[in-house]
């Protein structure tokens, strides 16, 4: 037993024992302020775990934002996938067209190749023997004894003629072959030069006849001057030719706007000569086309083949328009000529 | 190397030949004429070959040349001639059906001295002939010594 507690054994505590409870309590209250403190740790810490707790919460949506993103991203992707893949199918489909087009155009070559031999067979070997019809045809006729009776005469002269149409028919072919085949030269042209010199070609037949020529202003046009001489030569061949029973002639040569396509002007040679049933309108510019006898007016019906071949190789169009006795105006379209 | 003065007549048509050499008779020509049927046979003559082998020596004064040929056709015929020293200088004129402008530059590129179309209607057939006969057999100059 303890010295203290022997000096007061009734219970009356003694100042060591006071002392002791003072102490004892000095450690409860140092407790309870421990405690006090704890608590108060433990209530941050808990508002702390609030706040983390509420910032995990943020945190949490926003991982699901960035997983609802990438989703939308991997969606994003899987159609860029697509996009792609349809880009590759349509190089693919470019490759294959171009594939076609080289094709294609090796077939045109071929076929350019084979139509330049046909030109050549026709030229050569359908014209050979006619010339040889026509050749031994004179012949028999200086062998047969004189004088030849009117009927054999009248026979060789059949003979000599068809040979003869069938050899302008050959080349009037072989001409619409060859404006097919001939490269374009395109640059800036003069119609009224061409007009000038066309016209004096064909003095020799208008001469002795009554026919006012009316040329007028033409703009310059983009094209291949060999050709659209070709053109030109026809038209106003034509224009002279169909009004050979007019008393005067009236020829017109003129230009106007394309109203279709700015890039064109339209030109017309006008005459006042025999026209033609509109009817008939589409056949002109056929091959071989013909509105009147041989008997009538000459030609095989392949000017305005070409004419309508030429003027198309040019991107441009060509029509008629006319009245029976009347008259006729022939219209095509030409591109302008663009400085530089 | 001699001249002869035969002209070398290149035509595989039986009728070309005939009416080329009644056109000739009006020249007095014809009786100079060596006629040959295709490309390889104008090659045999003027090199000595086969059926030619032994004719006699000498160039013809002019070789009047088809241009479409069985066997060898006449460019051909025209290159080995140009590209042969003992020939290049024997004048050729091509005589065709063919008005091609293609056929025109390539006879003149492979160095043919003269390009004629034959007319189709006979007179003028004739007086072409008539024409070309007289001059490259008789105007016509070639160096003697080839």
């Amino acid at each position: 037993m303890d010295d203290n507690f022997h000096e007061n054994p009734i219970g009356k505590p003694t100042i060591k024992q006071l002392e002791m409870i003072l102490k004892e309590n000095e450690e409860k209250e140092k407790l309870v302020a421990e405690l006090i403190i704890a608590n108060k740790e433990l209530a941050f810490q808990n508002k702390e775990k609030e706040k983390r707790a509420a910032e995990l919460i943020i945190a949490n949506k926003e991982l699901a934002f960035q997983n609802k993103e990438k989703e939308k991203r991997a969606a994003e992707l899987v159609l860029a996938d697509k996009e792609l893949d349809f880009q590759n199918e349509e190089k693919e489909k470019i490759k294959e067209l171009n594939h076609q087009l080289v094709l294609l155009n090796k077939k045109l070559e071929v076929s350019n190749e084979e139509l330049e031999r046909f030109a050549y067979s026709i030229s050569h070997d359908l014209r050979a023997p006619l010339r040889h019809i026509l050749g031994f045809i004179e012949m028999l006729k200086t062998s047969l004894p004189k004088p030849i009776d009117e009927k054999s005469q009248h026979y060789f002269e059949v003979i000599h003629d068809a040979a003869r149409d069938m050899g302008n028919l050959i080349d009037g072919l072989l001409s619409y072959s060859r404006i097919g085949r001939t490269e374009l030269v395109k640059r800036r042209v003069d119609l009224e030069k061409i007009i000038t010199k066309v016209i004096d070609t064909f003095k020799m037949e208008t001469e002795r006849r009554s026919i006012e020529w009316d040329i007028k202003k033409l703009p310059y046009v983009e094209g291949d001057s060999i050709m659209l001489e070709i053109v030109l030569t026809n038209l106003i061949s034509n224009a002279i030719k169909f009004t050979r029973l007019k008393q005067a002639a009236t020829i017109t040569i003129a230009s106007a706007p394309d109203p279709e396509n700015i890039d064109q002007i339209i030109f017309n040679i006008k005459d006042n000569g025999i026209g033609f049933d509109m009817r008939y309108q589409e056949k002109l510019f056929g091959v071989f086309q013909r509105l009147h006898t041989h008997k009538d007016f000459e030609g095989v019906g392949i000017g305005l083949a070409n004419v309508k071949h030429i003027i198309q190789r040019h991107g441009g169009r060509v029509w008629a328009e006319g009245e029976l006795d009347k008259g006729a105006t022939f219209y095509f379209t030409l591109p302008k000529y663009k400085e530089g | 190397m001699l001249e002869l003065d035969q002209i070398l007549l290149v035509e595989d048509n039986l009728n070309d030949v005939e009416l080329t050499l009644v056109a000739l008779e009006g020249s007095n020509l014809a009786s100079k004429v060596d006629v040959v049927n295709d490309g390889a046979e104008a090659l045999e003559y003027l090199f000595y070959r086969g059926n030619f082998a032994n004719r006699e020596s000498g160039n013809p004064v002019v070789i009047i040349l088809d241009l479409k040929l069985p066997k060898v056709d006449g460019l051909e015929v025209l290159k080995q001639i140009k590209e042969e020293p003992k020939l290049h200088l024997i004048p050729v004129v091509i005589l065709t059906s063919s008005n091609e402008e293609t056929d025109i530059l390539r006879g003149y590129k492979l160095g043919a001295n003269s390009y004629v179309v034959k007319p189709l209607e006979f007179p003028l057939f004739v007086k072409a002939i008539k024409e070309l006969g007289s001059f490259w057999a008789i105007l016509n100059k070639v160096p003697f010594h080839h």
